[in-house]
């Protein structure tokens, strides 16, 4: 159909008025002072590297510690801890966030190389899954802070929620996981898979013809054909299949709101409230704590800096970069501005990442109780795998290795033991 | 048994993404040329709408070369370029007839 003929000589008259014809040569690059005079599609080159370094390295990474560390919480409530007070709920809860994240990204990214095989729907349910798990994640940080709030500033009040703390938790927790699939619709609606309709190639043995393109054959023998349809490839390479996940809407109106609500509702409500409502629990807690006599007081300071810190460190970068991304989103920019941006983005975003497989150690192995029921099940894994390994070796069936250890639950406040180290 | 499942989840998700291949993304225009360029240059040209990945409309010219250069749909020299690569195909499909389908 289409033959390449790039070696073909073109009967060019005015070639040194154009040099870009001359610079050009069907693969090489322009030089940069002119840049500004033909401005070629942004390709972000160093960004697909930076991705081809960070995604199936430290993604890959984060997904795996993020889903052991969460996984060992949800273990730990669901067989040796009832979860019994509001913070147990909510630490639950911010697990099982935290693996649902840690299971959707590794699916999002294995789709983006794949040519998005599981549909759209996939497409639909896996990025949805993560913004949920973003939203819900973020504001039961915010739920922690202001139940420790209560627990520590206002001890006085604490004590008359205490017995309805469970069935507040448990709303507080359906509330918020409500609020953070509401915030989420967007995403569920606009998200879908689509061929990449720009994408299109012109190499010397990969010609793929693209949407609503003309073709001038004027002094091009060999081109023969007229309009090409999507996807009309040459030499079997299909570039034109790729499939992204993407928004896609019908109306330019929508497109230009929703490309600038969706991101500022996730940098509003997925981080600036919860930063603010932390602030203000955090800070309170803190003057309390400086003002009260006790033994753990700098112990629990500390843990207290830990998490505002590693919060703001983790989620900051990321938010302002986005933000910035949004604000200036519609408007014309270098392509070397536009990959410095993009870049920011894949990194920042990692970095926030980060957060979901640090939170298990901020918020529960700090604990000196979960601590210790996490203990609990480490011996009781090793008294299994002793029983189990003697038991092989002398061919005995033991039947009552499993040893309840419920009993020797301590006595001390639970907001208290949350924060001691 | 649930560290077996949590191992195997594990394993699992290593293998699946150090299976990653990059695949190239369609780059997008983020701006326009300021240039105007002759039409004999230009093979074809593509659409570019902001209701996807990219954030601006854009008509993008392909050079006999195969570069690809952004411009300003609103620009009425982009629209002269298109109308006239529009009628040399409708020449063409009136010479070539009988031989060309579609």
């Amino acid at each position: 159909m289409y033959r390449p003929s790039e070696s073909t000589e073109v009967p060019n008259r005015k070639r040194k008025e154009y040099p870009f014809e001359e610079m050009a040569n069907g693969t090489g690059d322009l030089p940069d002072y002119m840049y500004d005079d033909f401005a070629p599609p942004c390709e972000l080159l160093k960004n697909q590297k930076l991705e081809k370094i960070v995604r199936p390295y430290v993604h890959s990474a984060i997904c795996v510690v993020g889903l052991l560390g969460n996984l060992l919480v949800v273990v730990t409530y669901a067989f040796y801890k009832k979860a019994k007070s509001m913070t147990d709920v909510y630490l639950l809860n911010v697990a099982l966030s935290d693996v649902l994240f840690a299971v959707a990204l590794p699916l999002i990214i294995y789709n983006d190389q794949y040519n998005w095989a599981m549909g759209t729907w996939a497409c639909k349910a896996l990025r949805g899954i993560y913004s949920v798990n973003l939203y819900s994640g973020m504001l039961l940080l915010a739920c922690i802070s202001t139940d420790r709030y209560v627990a520590i500033v206002q001890a006085r009040r604490s004590f008359r929620i205490r017995s309805r703390a469970l069935v507040y938790s448990r709303v507080v927790c359906i509330t918020v996981w409500a609020l953070a699939f509401c915030l989420s619709i967007p995403t569920f609606v606009y998200y879908e898979t689509y061929n990449d309709t720009t994408e299109f190639n012109f190499g010397p043995h990969n010609y793929t013809a693209f949407n609503n393109s003309y073709v001038d054959h004027d002094g091009y023998p060999s081109y023969e054909g007229g309009t090409m349809d999507e996807g009309d490839t040459v030499d079997g390479d299909t570039t034109a299949s790729h499939k992204v996940c993407y928004f896609r809407f019908d109306g330019n109106e929508t497109a230009q709101v929703m490309k600038v609500l969706v991101p500022s509702m996730q940098v509003a409500v997925g981080f600036f409230l919860p930063l603010l409502v932390m602030g203000f629990c955090y800070s309170s807690i803190l003057m309390t704590l400086l003002r009260a006599r006790n033994f753990q007081r700098h112990k629990a300071v500390r843990v207290v800096m830990a998490v505002v810190l590693v919060f703001v460190a983790c989620h900051l970068p990321y938010n302002v970069t986005l933000l910035y991304y949004t604000a200036n989103l519609f408007q014309m920019r270098d392509c070397h501005k536009e990959e410095e941006l993009v870049m920011a983005l894949t990194v920042t975003e990692t970095l926030a990442y980060l957060h979901s497989c640090l939170n298990p150690v901020l918020y529960a192995f700090i604990g000196v109780k979960f601590r210790n029921h996490f203990c609990k099940i480490l011996e009781d894994l090793w008294c299994m795998g002793k029983k189990y390994i003697s038991a092989r070796r002398s061919s005995r069936v033991t039947t009552d290795f499993y040893v309840s250890r419920k009993s020797t639950e301590g006595s001390f406040n639970e907001n208290a033991s949350s924060f001691t180290m | 048994m649930a560290q077996f499942n949590l191992s195997t989840v594990c394993l699992v998700l290593l293998l699946s993404l150090s299976l990653c291949s990059l695949q190239a993304d369609a780059a997008c225009c983020t701006k326009y040329s300021r240039t105007e360029f002759p039409v004999r240059n230009i093979k074809g040209f593509s659409i570019q709408n902001d209701l996807g990945r990219c954030n601006i409309n854009a008509v993008i010219f392909i050079t006999l070369r195969g570069r690809k250069l952004c411009a300003d749909p609103a620009k009425p020299w982009v629209m002269e370029i298109i109308q006239k690569l529009k009628s040399t195909v409708q020449n063409m499909n009136k010479k070539h007839k009988p031989v060309q389908g579609q």
